[in-house]
């Protein structure tokens, strides 16, 4: 076997949440708020654009203000760094239930991105307040869209407000009976704990797979109530699943560079990048079938989804036909560049940079592409918010520091939050069954 | 299979693994090694090569990918000019371009996967010299049930006698030189 890399009483370090790591979280929520408040006020400022009634249908006479790019991109931030943390959640949970056991050196990494999901909850709740502002659905009052009020069953506020309370209830209480049984088996070991925890991770696949579907059909996809597509809930789960792993990486990488996790080896880094190229593909799978079957059918009801985001660029799709009856779609031709940046930087550079063996076990190769990874996925969620939150592109300055001010605020309490988890427990599940596997962990030698 | 052999027959994959690491540490070449499953952590102490067959994949997978892309464009588009009546192959459905990507998606998908995939099965097949068929080269029959075998190519090393003497040493049942 391979001579170990680590010492024995490395097993029971300790992360400790201090001098630098606090320091740049500090630096990071700073430069967020100022990028911010910068960004709002160069908004407040910039005269609002009469919103053009062809966006919305002629009777919503919905003004787009700065408040309205703020809700849009709060809804953005806190989705998106949500998404994170219940990646590693599902993580947690499949390779349990597959009898996984490679990742129990990393395990306390994915738990500790697990807790930041309480605080994307206290986000999505002040969300509730602001509805009014981005879905259609909310501020357009009944009897002024026969086809939104057809399903004022599904999209009123009290069954939206009423139906996510009950998932964060279920994701929350999943997630804290998770952290609970792990904690408890450092303390008293044997298999009661892990026998516990089988019939946890069953529960939460399967109750996730359905909750998660409507919470991105309630949150993202209402923005456009018009607009169907059956595999919608997948398309956000493939993001989700991206994010995540590339999160997962990048802290590995983080903590052993700070001489942490000395006996997390190449193997363990090579099968979480095989997970990120994995789900890159899966995301890309689901990208081009959504679009090609909507592209086919050519039914209005579902082509409008993509006029709005390729504005009009009909040299990609070598044909007119598809933006006949869109005479605004030249309004939107802002988000084009977007729409193609989006499949270039999701699929085509990892599946082409991830695709070798060597790339995915050298930190320094993955380490630039998860950060255009992350980025392009803050991009696929901007597509799948943007145009249907504030309608036509306005690439302002300030809309673009506004952003970037979420990003990293948020980015600064993500991290605070799952640093400061991971300083609570120890590194390693010293009581996992799984130990002696992970520690001995390989993916071959050649 | 080579003809003169070192062959050491073993009862457990634990000896085999234990003679292994002796052998290697003494800088004795191993030809190959026959178990009745995968045994973690062998390739180590073997010496193997790295594959290349991954780089041949590769190359087969864009030579399908050209290869539909070139289909679809000569047979659909009428794009490349061959001289041949293509033009009264297209089809046209719902009304669509002919030359549009999007469509191009699932084809140049599946003849990626179709050429990598063959390709890789002949090649592997050409070089490791199987074929559909072939009659089993077994040194012992029981090397596909209990039995655990390490072959050392008795022309790269010079004193047999004394490897035959470590290999006893280190658990084999039987040693033996096949002619």
């Amino acid at each position: 076997m391979e001579a170990a890399h680590y010492k024995p009483e490395q097993l029971n370090e300790r992360f400790e949440f201090s001098g630098k790591f606090k320091k740049n979280v500090i630096y990071l929520l700073i430069i967020g708020v100022v990028f911010l408040v910068t960004g709002i006020l160069l908004t407040l400022n910039a005269p609002a654009p009469a919103h053009d009634a062809a966006a919305h249908g002629e009777h919503a006479a919905h003004e787009v203000t700065w408040y309205t790019y703020f809700v849009a991109n709060f809804l953005l931030a806190n989705t998106f760094y949500f998404r994170i943390g219940m990646g590693a959640m599902v993580f947690l949970m499949f390779t349990w239930l597959g009898g996984g056991g490679w990742n129990t050196l990393i395990r306390r990494i994915s738990e500790a991105m697990t807790q930041y999901v309480y605080v994307a909850f206290v986000g999505f709740i002040i969300l509730f307040f602001m509805l009014d502002e981005i879905y259609e659905w909310a501020y357009l009052k009944e009897g002024v869209d026969a086809l939104i009020d057809a399903k004022r069953a599904f999209l009123n506020k009290g069954f939206f407000i009423g139906s996510n309370l009950v998932f964060f209830l279920i994701w929350g209480g999943f997630i804290y009976m998770m952290r609970k049984l792990s904690l408890q088996e450092d303390r008293e070991g044997g298999l009661n704990t892990y026998n516990k925890t089988t019939p946890l991770a069953a529960g939460f696949i399967i109750t996730f797979a359905f909750s998660y579907s409507l919470f991105s059909i309630d949150w993202l996809k209402s923005l456009e109530p018009h607009w169907f597509s059956t595999i919608y809930g997948v398309y956000v789960f493939a993001g989700t699943m991206v994010t995540s792993f590339s999160v997962l990486y990048l802290l590995i990488v983080i903590l052993k560079r700070n001489g942490y996790l000395a006996y997390v080896n190449d193997g363990h880094l090579h099968d979480v990048g095989k997970f990120m190229f994995g789900f890159s593909v899966f995301w890309a799978y689901i990208w081009v079938s959504q679009l090609l079957l909507i592209w086919y059918s050519n039914v209005p009801e579902e082509t409008f989804y993509y006029v709005r985001r390729m504005g009009g660029s009909n040299i990609v799709l070598g044909g007119k036909s598809w933006f006949e009856g869109y005479e605004d779609s030249h309004e939107y031709m802002g988000y084009a560049f977007f729409f193609f940046f989006n499949i270039i930087v999701n699929f085509v550079t990892p599946f082409l940079v991830l695709m070798t063996r060597d790339a995915k076990r050298t930190p320094v190769i993955v380490y630039p592409l998860l950060f255009l990874m992350l980025l392009g996925h803050w991009n696929d969620l901007y597509l799948l918010i943007m145009p249907g939150a504030v309608g036509k592109y306005e690439g302002s300055f300030g809309n673009i520091l506004m952003q970037l001010g979420f990003a990293l605020t948020f980015a600064g309490v993500f991290l605070g939050v799952v640093l400061n988890s991971l300083s609570k427990a120890a590194l390693v599940p010293k009581n996992n069954p799984f130990l002696e596997e992970s520690l001995h962990h390989s993916t071959g030698v050649v | 299979m080579k003809s003169n052999l070192i062959v050491a027959k073993f009862w457990n994959p634990d000896t085999l693994m234990d003679a292994l690491a002796e052998v290697h540490h003494k800088g004795i070449p191993v030809y190959d090694c026959y178990t009745p499953f995968p045994i973690h952590g062998i390739e180590q102490y073997m010496d193997i090569k790295r594959t290349r067959l991954t780089i041949a994949s590769f190359i087969y997978g864009l030579l399908g990918l050209s290869a539909a892309l070139l289909l679809m464009a000569g047979v659909n588009g009428g794009a490349l000019d061959l001289g041949w009546d293509i033009k009264s192959w297209q089809i046209d459905v719902g009304g669509k371009p002919y030359l549009a990507w999007v469509d191009f998606v699932p084809i140049a998908f599946e003849l990626t996967v179709l050429f990598a995939a063959h390709g890789m099965v002949i090649t592997f097949f050409i070089i490791t010299g199987y074929y559909p068929g072939k009659k089993a080269e077994l040194l012992d029959d029981r090397q596909t049930d209990d039995v655990f075998i390490m072959t050392i190519d008795a022309d790269k090393v010079v004193r047999h006698d004394e490897i035959k003497q470590i290999l006893t040493e280190k658990g084999a049942f039987e040693v033996k030189t096949t002619a």
